[in-house]
């Protein structure tokens, strides 16, 4: 087919001139959700900062901490029983607490975004199971029947800090929305690229249109004051976060009364940074290194 | 200066996608490009500088407000800059990346162009000139950025399966 000169100049002036118009509609379109991201922005820095949507969570466990302990420290006499339990109590209140500030304090890492990863060979297994042993007495609560069901040995590269915060968040809630005596599975393996760790409890569940908000910040669905579950809504974006930090996705399956199932998928073998990126040979250089 | 002579002395860092990165000290950071995009910032008056690399434009207001969206990232690392002892007005811009790696077939705009957009709607917003820019395209690009004195190298790469 033969086109002439003109036609030609003239088809390429019109596609430049949709491509440009479709770059002005999308500079109006950013511009319109900057604006929106903006007050979303302002309304939440009005309604509330950081700290005070935590402070309860940080506050609560902290004043049974130190009321606990102010009345062992002015007992007269020692009743072994009570003792026990007093040291329980605090025990699971210092729990409590510890599982809130690694929270508050990964989210700060995360939305610094200046912390290095800190990537090392770790074993799957023993994440879970120092997890499992940080969560062992609110089990014993919840009276929960655990099963763990996974190979022995998945040796993984991958930051471990942020891979055991993700766990302990998912397995905490599978525990504290879970039913009393409860089923909580977790089951776990690996293919050649990734690992996958799902945890599945018999509690409440989540309907389907509430099963992206709880990834946002400070969003509970069991908000108010008739809270039954404790928790500042800071878990599952934290949680988010930290998987999608090390090359992970998370996803949620639930039925309201049957239960929810958190996965995550993450890559297996992180790297501290990418230096060869021609591993192929195939790379293109600017006169060597071009100064901008 | 050739990549591979960098002198073992001088101090580097590896910038991670949706990481941020600046610091009194010089240093040389090395961050690798596809559709996400680089600002780096520099401030010639007390010859500091940092680096972000966002993935994505916008924080939709859900989840952690982290630097992997461009407006968070360019905003952070303002004021970074700031805490560091820099003045606002008299910081520069370099942006790069943004590159189109998996073609659309509809012709729509990619994330790629969006974060390009972004960067200068918003630098242009904050009242930071850029100075110099290397965006768009279709190949991801390898960055070095020097701290102390604001220069910044790059290659481009062919192979994307391992960009950003």
């Amino acid at each position: 087919m033969d086109i002439s000169d003109e036609k030609l100049i003239e088809e390429v002036k019109k596609r430049l001139d949709e491509k440009n118009r479709a770059i002005n509609d999308l500079r109006a379109t950013t511009l319109n959700l900057e604006d929106v991201n903006k007050k979303l922005q302002d309304s939440e820095s009005l309604k509330s900062n950081f700290l005070s949507n935590i402070r309860n969570e940080i506050n609560n466990p902290l004043t049974t901490l130190v009321a606990l302990s102010g009345e062992l420290s002015v007992m007269k006499s020692f009743e072994e029983e009570d003792i026990s339990s007093f040291i329980r109590m605090i025990y699971l209140e210092a729990l409590n607490l510890d599982f809130q500030i690694r929270n508050v304090l990964m989210a700060a890492d995360l939305e610094a975004g200046e912390s290095k990863l800190n990537i090392t060979k770790t074993d799957l297994n023993s994440i879970i199971d120092s997890c499992l042993k940080n969560l062992t007495p609110f089990m014993e609560i919840h009276k929960i029947n655990l099963i763990k069901e996974g190979p022995e040995d998945i040796w993984i590269n991958t930051d471990s800090d942020r891979l055991f915060i993700a766990i302990l968040n998912l397995l905490r809630n599978g525990i504290n929305f879970n039913r009393e005596g409860g089923r909580l599975e977790i089951s776990f393996g690996e293919s050649d690229e990734e690992f996958f760790f799902t945890v599945k409890d018999e509690g409440i569940g989540i309907e389907s249109k509430d099963q992206q908000i709880i990834f946002d910040r400070f969003k509970q669905l069991d908000a108010g004051t008739q809270k039954k579950y404790m928790g500042h809504g800071l878990g599952l974006s934290v949680t988010k976060a930290a998987v999608e930090s090390i090359d992970g996705l998370i996803s949620v399956e639930s039925q309201p009364g049957e239960g929810s199932s958190f996965t995550l998928m993450c890559k297996k073998q992180m790297e501290n940074e990418i230096g060869g990126i021609s591993t192929t040979g195939i790379e293109f250089f600017c006169d060597a290194d071009e100064e901008f | 200066m050739n990549l591979e002579s960098l002198s073992l002395e001088e101090k580097t860092h590896y910038l991670h996608p949706g990481n941020l990165f600046a610091h009194y000290n010089p240093y040389i950071v090395t961050t690798i490009l596809g559709s996400c995009i680089a600002v780096c910032l520099w401030d010639p008056i007390n010859k500091i500088g940092g680096i972000n690399h966002y993935m994505l434009p916008l924080w939709n207001g859900e989840g952690l407000s982290e630097p992997k969206y461009g407006n968070i990232a360019i905003k952070k690392l303002t004021e970074k800059l700031v805490v560091l002892g820099s003045k606002k007005r008299n910081l520069k811009a370099k942006v790069f990346g943004g590159s189109t790696i998996h073609e659309n077939a509809h012709g729509l705009i990619n994330v790629g162009e969006r974060n390009i957009i972004l960067a200068r709607d918003l630098l242009e917003a904050e009242g930071i000139p850029i100075i110099s820019s290397d965006t768009g395209g279709s190949r991801g690009r390898r960055l070095l950025f020097y701290t102390n004195t604001g220069v910044a190298k790059l290659r481009y790469i062919k192979k994307s399966s391992d960009l950003f």
